[in-house]
């Protein structure tokens, strides 16, 4: 009897968040419609998926991360550094195409290069960062805390001003503002469900990606079992970095510019994305799924909140608020914990 | 089990050898921090010129550097000592600065409340860090997300505070503070002191002190003895709040206004200064005045740094190393351990 119940709430625990997820997503968006009509015009629908593209591409890493039981506040930061990073590079080859006299250069070319330059950045600092904390035993979010620092101030090192991307050189923007079906759904916006539903795929139909939730179950386990935890947490760790930056890649399209602490606020968002589609801290439980449900929820509020006009200093409160309080619902406090101790 | 030093040991052997080993390295750890500093010392004096670095007028800067950092490390190493941490310092920081503002007499709002005021800005902490301590200990939150979340609600409140308009400080205590000195050393230093001491005097001589390494040690032994340790850990949460209030009013005193900046860039510092002083972050270990010791040598890394020329965004980067090797250093290794 109580074997069942237990069961029973298990499942119920499960679906709890996508549940509120799902019905907040609904809510919101009705009571935003009514007091401002326009929520559901064209421009801000689009407008807030251009948004919402970026923050999902950086919460799919984080999601695997979490779901082994680790964090990585490094995000924010990482995604500064290749946000600067990426207008860097093409600022740079503007003034040589400039110097050379050339009209109208290869954009494209450039494009490609300044973003694989940052996304090799991202898997350096993702997979240091892996290493780290696999190998040395050192606690993710330490780790990650003193790597947060560095990328804070090497984003500084590359461009302590924001810098914006120069007319000859709009093309590495425009494709940003790119939509399909009349306008509703932006091209980076494709971009980002594609990797969601990739890292969904691989997280629940692979040997790899079951290792990532046996890990977060009971690493123990894992282990003794013969899976490859080490090296199962470094890939893991290195692909989150690599999202970082290709968040921050986003970001400098999106805005058209780069600022050395744009990514600051998006540890808080990133992490809120995942818990809120029911990816636990304390890892074992979650999806990419779920992690697209509750990035959208995060965009609503802070979308919406500017939308009806609400101050915008008062919306860190809320928002930190609004934070606090999903993880405190999504939180595990059922008989089994109680003799652990939470740090 | 056998070690490769002898392989018939018998347990009490071992345990003592073990003992032995725990008590070498806990001695190295009190000694290297200290000649750390002293190379720092000798290393800028050599390298700015000895008249330069030691000069009367540096040493007092150095004092005035020390004040901030030292209060909020002091809080933050007790919530390390039980084995928690505390992310909301920027925050909260930021918050009883410009609370601290707000409330004493400025150029902007008539609310006067003189020195009332700057203890209501030091309360206003205390009950951040209450919030703070209640939620992680009995909803069962980690220590750092709920502290993580709580530095942006008291950005927010910062803000929302003055919206804006920055407060300059016409308050005549305040403005009087910021320059007054006694045997040539900063009030803000001197208030920094006192709290150093009474920090020391709370760990060493109040049974609430020795709680704190009891829960960061083995939270289940105090618990089965009959220690409330739940309420233990909230008190800590409230001290470290206390700690960063009293390091906002400093910082509102110092900079002359009341702003949501006086908070930025303390986290780091304080986290670093903590480890770098010897307390381990698994809880425990250490002590304020080891945690003085690394403050010391923060500032003066980041002043020597300065007088050196290097860009002080260099220097920030610096801490986040110094906290990685520090905790590469300490923490516990080898192929069982579990760290997630």
């Amino acid at each position: 009897m109580s074997e069942k119940t237990a069961k029973q709430r298990f499942f119920k625990r499960e679906h709890l968040m996508r549940y509120i997820s799902l019905v907040s997503i609904v809510v919101l968006a009705t009571a935003f419609n009514l007091m401002q009509p326009n929520f559901f015009g064209r421009m801000n629908v689009s407008s807030m998926l251009r948004d919402d593209a970026a923050l999902l591409v950086m919460a799919v890493g984080m999601t695997s991360v979490l779901m082994f039981g680790s964090i990585d506040l490094s995000m924010g930061a990482m995604c500064s550094v290749s946000n600067v990073l990426y207008v860097r590079i093409i600022l740079l080859y503007a003034d040589k195409f400039k110097a050379a006299g050339i009209e109208e250069p290869n954009v494209g070319g450039v494009m490609a290069l300044s973003m694989a330059a940052c996304l090799l950045v991202g898997l350096c600092s993702g997979f240091m960062l892996g290493l780290i904390h696999v190998k040395l035993k050192v606690p993710s979010f330490i780790t990650s805390l003193g790597f947060m620092s560095v990328w804070t101030s090497v984003a500084y090192l590359i461009s302590n001003k924001a810098e914006s991307i120069p007319r000859m050189m709009k093309g590495a923007s425009d494709w940003y503002k790119n939509s399909i079906l009349g306008g509703w759904i932006p091209v980076p916006l494709i971009i980002a469900l594609a990797l969601a539903i990739g890292f969904y795929l691989l997280q629940s139909r692979t040997v790899f990606g079951r290792t990532i939730s046996s890990i977060g179950g009971n690493e123990r386990a894992a282990r003794v079992a013969g899976m490859g935890v080490d090296r199962t947490k470094i890939i893991i760790f290195t692909l989150a970095g690599m999202c970082a930056a290709l968040g921050g890649v986003f970001l400098a399209s999106k805005i058209k510019s780069s600022d050395p602490t744009l990514g600051d606020p998006y540890t808080l968002m990133i992490v809120a994305s995942c818990v809120l589609g029911g990816t636990s801290l304390s890892g074992g439980r979650g999806s990419c799924l779920g992690t697209i449900l509750g990035a959208l929820t995060v965009i609503i509020i802070k979308n919406g909140l500017t939308f009806i006009g609400v101050d915008a200093y008062w919306q860190d409160v809320v928002f930190g608020l609004f934070v606090l309080v999903m993880i405190v619902l999504s939180i595990d406090r059922s008989k089994s914990t109680r003799g652990i101790a939470v740090k | 089990m056998a070690n490769e030093r002898g392989a018939n040991l018998t347990i009490t052997e071992e345990f003592a050898e073990k003992v032995k080993r725990a008590n070498f390295m806990d001695r190295v750890m009190r000694v290297a921090p200290i000649m750390v500093l002293a190379v720092l010392i000798l290393v800028f004096s050599c390298v700015c010129g000895f008249h330069v670095f030691l000069a009367p007028s540096n040493l007092v800067a150095i004092l005035k550097q020390l004040a901030i950092p030292l209060c909020v490390a002091m809080g933050l190493t007790y919530v390390i000592m039980i084995g928690s941490i505390d992310l909301s310092i920027n925050g909260v920081v930021g918050m009883t600065g410009s609370l601290a503002g707000v409330f004493v007499a400025n150029e902007v709002n008539n609310l006067n409340l003189g020195l009332f005021g700057i203890a209501l800005a030091i309360l206003s902490g205390v009950a951040v860090g209450l919030l703070i301590g209640l939620v992680h200990v009995y909803l069962r939150a980690p220590s750092f997300m709920v502290s993580l979340s709580f530095m942006y609600v008291c950005q927010g409140i910062a803000r929302l505070s003055y919206h804006s308009r920055i407060l300059k400080i016409t308050d005549k205590t305040m403005l009087w503070a910021s320059g007054a000195s006694f045997l040539g050393i900063p009030f803000i230093t001197w208030m920094a002191l006192i709290m150093f001491i009474l920090c020391l005097l709370i760990q060493e001589y109040t049974a609430f002190g020795r709680h704190v390494y009891a829960v960061g040690t083995n939270e289940a032994i105090p618990r089965a003895v009959g220690v409330n340790v739940n309420w233990v850990k909230v008190r800590v949460f409230m001290l470290a709040g206390l700690m960063s209030g009293v390091a906002g009013v400093l910082g509102a005193i110092r900079l002359g206004i009341g702003q949501v900046s006086i908070g930025d860039n303390q986290m780091f510092p304080a986290q670093a200064a903590v480890v770098i002083g010897g307390t381990a972050l698994a809880g425990g270990k250490g002590g304020v005045q080891r945690t003085l010791i690394g403050v010391l040598i923060m500032t003066i890394l980041k002043n020597g740094l300065l007088m050196c020329n290097v860009s002080p965004y260099i220097t920030d980067g610096v801490q986040g190393l110094i906290i990685l090797l520090c905790v590469i250093l300490t923490c516990e290794h080898g192929k069982t351990v579990i760290s997630k």
